[in-house]
């Protein structure tokens, strides 16, 4: 999973970024960009020696500032979990592609498959059988 | 369990040594211990008689009558029988899951020998006779007691019926005891008290039932049933009772069996870390550092091993990933351990056997054993926390598969990729452009630089290079050539200082130059102060407001300004657009002309000379970073422009901080001052000679005359000027310039047309200066005014021998013999500390010799030549 499809997966959840002059901003991110722009709502920004704090109701910081981002805990369980079920489905529709005769081209949509595989299936079903 | 039936039990309580006949408790078979030490050999012992009634007993003849009918006289009796039989097996029975109570005796016979003051065992044989009578119904030899006492048998039903009576009433008032028993125990004791009780009891019915016949037998023996027999009695009465006591013991055993394995596994562990240790002390004895491989045990590993073992498992646990392998390791350890200490069992008792430890000594080691254990848990407890915490710590990676981060790490590279790296450096163009102008071109011409057009280009860097050095040479060349055949030279100079404002020549002009020197040719002198004159402009008008020297704040903020300006000027180089687009051209052009005008505004070069002294443009070259700026400055400002630059220069000479502060160099060199004049100096050399050294190698005789006798005129003492080195680097500068051209015009490459006049003016000039120069020719020698000996002394001398080869160059035999004459002391003292070894190194002598070559050579004569 690269970097930016976990930020656009984090969509509505909390955050808290840092940026490059130590500036902290913990909000919930609205969107993002290819940039790593991102806007946020709801924000408690602090400065960098950490001891002066403002409430904004949304902000919107440049993605070449930030330092890092860090996301809960939460998030990362439900990336995890679905990258597992995501690996799985590959093996099992890739494995099901290889008995079914390679068709040169992974991850092809399951429905693609079913529409084709019937036929096919039945044919090698009867090789198998 | 013996091996070697040798005796295995390895603890038992204190209290039993002596009892015990190391025969396995609730062993369910009869276990006959016929070797063991406390059987005391009386029954070999015994003589035995009594044998004769043995047919009678064992049912050797006679015919089986219904004497042995228990069963049937059991179920005469059934109805008080059964009573007591339940309440009995009531006893019995809930005592059938028993843990037994350790006290219990080991050994069956022991059992006799209870001395606990719960026991019900005849202590006396009071107790013991009055149940006498009821056992004798039950005893299964009927007919002797008829036979034998005929007496007892005639009042035999009725005393048979007392005796049943009593029997009952016995066995009630047993009953009762038992119960109440039964409950004080079950309330203070566990249940194998009321089982052995039971037991006890039943044997007590047998003792006596024994014992009345033996009575009725009349036998004398006081034999002790055979201690086997009893427990295994025949009577089927109790064969249930029986069974249940076996069951229990059954299960007691298996119980006790676990718990003594677990016992004894710990037992062995002990021992076989005890005899470990042993084994690897006396090794270590014997051996000294031993290999742990080379063991003479028959044994397995040792402990030493194990914890080698351990240690490596420690080591792997840092190297790689400790949690995994640890789990793994670990339990396998363990388990690895338990068997190899239950396999070393035998060992370690045969060992101890042997080895005859003493208990103190096995105690010792015991505990040491334990630690070792203890510490082992310890450590894998340590293990296994830390593992689940780098678990709980890398529960989140390979969210980026290895693919992920090629991918990134791909787009990252193929930015840093480019063909030329120089590309865009700016620091990279300028050092080359520096290089070309030092190695290629030694013409100044504007080095252009060029960004991004290293695309397409082949052959990287040097590709552009090369190109842009053909393209200057071009465009030098064909300036030269429009010089050349252009304009005339003293037209392309008309005006080069500005105009002429004000009065005319003819109404009594305001003299600039004041030329006074009798004794020079009148003619060409005046005619070079008039071209002197002529060059340096009618600037000076009447009306020149006098104004303070620049301060220095005014300076440095002129100086910044001027800064500012030659990095957009140099910009606008670099962004010059295409030639082909005119307009965007011409936009460029007068944007680039309106800067270098402010350049040259900024400058203050035409500022009139007696403005200030120091000249406002002398004033902007005194700090350091004027001085460096001119370089810079200069490259966009056109020649024309240049020699009115230098023209100022050599006018306002002598009021250049450079100048006036020589003499500090003369003092001693660690000043502040000396160290700070030092460095203006270099400065001077290094940036504004520099740049108007290409100016001044273009130029023309006539215009170098008139820049040398300018600088004669406006200085008070040509020969102070002489004397510092930004004065001698002009001076010689000038002098083989002359040099260059004369013989440019001798060799006929560039013919001129006032060639005649101008050398005329020229010899003029310099004999001028010669003559002002002439009775200081030694104090120019830096060694001759310093009176310590600095280092590099003839390094400093150097210029001055150059200056004065050039002088004589130009000089005629006349002025030769004066040269000669005048430094023929320096020139003998150099070469003879050369010759005569008179020098610090080699160096030094070379350096010597090689200026005063200089010199000689521009006389036509060498040092060898000189024998003294």
């Amino acid at each position: 999973m690269l970097p930016l499809s976990l930020l656009n997966a984090a969509q509505n959840k909390p955050m808290l970024v840092e940026l490059k002059n130590g500036e902290t901003f913990n909000g919930h991110l609205v969107n993002c960009d290819n940039f790593m722009n991102i806007t946020l709502r709801e924000v408690y920004q602090t400065n960098s020696e950490g001891d002066r704090f403002w409430k904004l109701k949304e902000c919107y910081i440049r993605g070449s500032t930030i330092k890092y981002l860090r996301v809960p805990d939460t998030l990362l369980d439900a990336v995890k979990e679905e990258q597992n079920r995501a690996r799985d489905a590959g093996r099992g529709a890739r494995g099901a592609f290889v008995s079914g005769g390679n068709r040169g081209g992974r991850g092809a949509p399951s429905r693609a498959r079913g529409g084709r595989g019937g036929p096919m299936r039945g044919g090698r079903g009867r090789g198998r059988g | 369990m013996s091996f070697f039936g040798c005796q295995t039990i390895i603890w038992r309580t204190s209290g039993r040594g002596s009892e015990t006949g190391g025969a396995h408790e609730n062993e369910d078979v009869a276990v006959y211990t016929w070797g063991e030490e406390s059987y005391d050999g009386l029954g070999d012992a015994l003589l035995e008689g009594g044998d004769d009634l043995n047919d009678e007993t064992f049912g050797g003849g006679g015919s089986v009558g219904k004497d042995f009918d228990f069963a049937g006289q059991t179920n005469l009796l059934e109805p008080e029988i059964a009573q007591g039989k339940a309440s009995a097996l009531e006893g019995a029975r809930p005592q059938s899951v028993v843990e037994q109570h350790p006290r219990v005796q080991h050994s069956l016979e022991s059992i006799w020998n209870d001395k606990s003051p719960f026991s019900v065992l005849p202590r006396e044989n009071g107790a013991a006779s009055r149940r006498e009578p009821p056992m004798s119904q039950f005893s299964p030899f009927p007919e002797s007691p008829v036979l034998h006492q005929p007496n007892a048998s005639q009042g035999g039903p009725r005393t048979l019926q007392e005796i049943e009576v009593e029997m009952r009433a016995a066995a009630q008032r047993q009953q009762n005891a038992l119960r109440l028993q039964q409950e004080e125990d079950q309330l203070l004791q566990e249940q194998a008290y009321q089982r052995r009780l039971a037991f006890q009891q039943e044997r007590e019915r047998e003792q006596n039932r024994l014992q009345m016949m033996q009575l009725r037998e009349h036998s004398q023996h006081q034999r002790t049933p055979p201690p086997r027999m009893l427990p295994v009695s025949q009577s089927p009465r109790f064969v249930d009772q029986r069974q249940m006591m076996l069951l229990q013991q059954q299960e007691e055993h298996q119980h006790q069996l676990r718990l003594q394995q677990e016992h004894l596994q710990e037992q062995l562990r002990m021992e076989e870390l005890e005899r470990q240790l042993r084994a690897q002390q006396i090794s270590q004895l014997n051996q000294g550092p031993t290999h742990f491989s080379h063991r003479r045990q028959p044994s397995g590993p040792t402990i030493a091993e194990l914890q080698a073992l351990q240690q490596q498992q420690h080591l792997r646990q840092r190297s790689q990933s400790p949690a995994y392998r640890d789990f793994n390791v670990a339990p396998q350890n363990s388990a690895q351990l338990q068997q190899r200490l239950l396999a070393e069992l035998a060992q370690v008792e045969y060992m101890r056997d042997f080895q005859g430890a003493t208990q103190a000594e096995q105690e010792a080691l015991r505990a040491e054993a334990m630690r070792k254990i203890v510490e082992a848990e310890r450590m894998e407890d340590k293990r296994r926390r830390k593992a689940a915490k780098i678990a709980h710590m890398s529960r989140y990676n390979d969210l980026m598969t290895q693919s992920d981060k090629d991918f990134i790490t791909r787009i990252q590279v193929s930015q840093l990729v480019t063909p030329d790296p120089y590309a865009d450096d700016f620091y990279a163009q300028v050092y080359g452009a520096i290089l070309r102008s030092r190695m290629g071109l030694q013409t100044q011409d504007e080095r252009v630089i060029k960004f991004g057009t290293g695309g397409g280009v082949g052959l990287g860097p040097n590709a552009m290079q090369r190109m842009e050095q053909q393209v200057e040479r071009i465009v030098s060349n064909a300036r030269r050539r429009e010089e050349e055949k252009g304009l005339h030279s003293l037209h392309s100079l008309q005006g080069a200082l500005g105009k002429t404002s004000g009065r005319s020549y003819k109404a009594a002009p305001r003299q600039l130059l004041q030329v006074d020197d009798p004794s020079t040719n009148e003619g060409a002198a005046k005619e070079a102060a008039k071209l002197s004159h002529e060059t340096l402009g009618f600037a000076q008008t009447s009306n020149v407001v006098r104004k303070d020297p620049l301060t220095r704040r005014e300076v440095l903020t002129i100086l910044e300004g001027l800064y500012d300006v030659v990095l957009k000027v140099e910009q606008l180089r670099r962004d010059q657009p295409n030639s082909e687009d005119d307009e965007a051209t011409r936009e460029w052009q007068t944007e680039f002309d309106d800067m270098v005008e402010q350049l040259w505004d900024g400058l203050r070069v035409l500022v009139p000379l007696e403005t200030s002294n120091p000249h406002p443009f002398v004033s902007l070259m005194a700090p350091s970073k004027g001085k460096k700026l001119l370089p810079r400055l200069t490259r966009h400002i056109g020649s024309s422009r240049m020699l009115t630059l230098i023209t100022l220069l050599v006018a306002c000479f002598t009021q250049l901080d450079v100048v006036r502060q020589a003499p500090v160099l003369d003092g001693p060199d660690d000043t502040a001052e000396y160290a700070e004049v030092d460095r203006q100096t270099q400065a001077f050399l290094g940036s504004v000679l520099q740049s108007i050294l290409p100016v001044v190698a273009g130029l023309e005789l006539h215009v170098v005359t008139a820049l040398f006798g300018l600088l004669i005129d406006r200085s008070p003492d040509v020969a102070d000027v002489a004397r510092t080195r930004p004065g001698l680097a002009l001076l010689t500068l000038f002098l083989s310039r002359v040099e260059v051209v004369k013989q440019a015009w001798a060799s006929g490459a560039e013919a001129a047309p006032t060639a005649e006049a101008a050398l005329e003016q020229w010899q003029a000039v310099f004999n001028h200066f010669f003559l002002l120069l002439t009775p200081h020719l030694l104090s120019l020698f830096p060694s001759s005014r310093i009176n310590g000996a600095s280092l590099a002394i003839d390094m400093l001398d150097q210029p001055v021998w150059q200056f004065l080869a050039a002088l004589a160059l130009q000089a005629v035999p006349e002025q030769h013999q004066v040269l000669v004459t005048s430094l023929r002391e320096k020139v003998l003292e150099n070469v003879l500390s050369a010759n005569k070894g008179w020098v610090a190194d080699e160096e030094e002598r070379r350096t010597k010799l090689a200026n005063v070559d200089l010199f000689l050579h521009a006389l036509g004569l060498d040092s060898s030549l000189i024998t003294v």
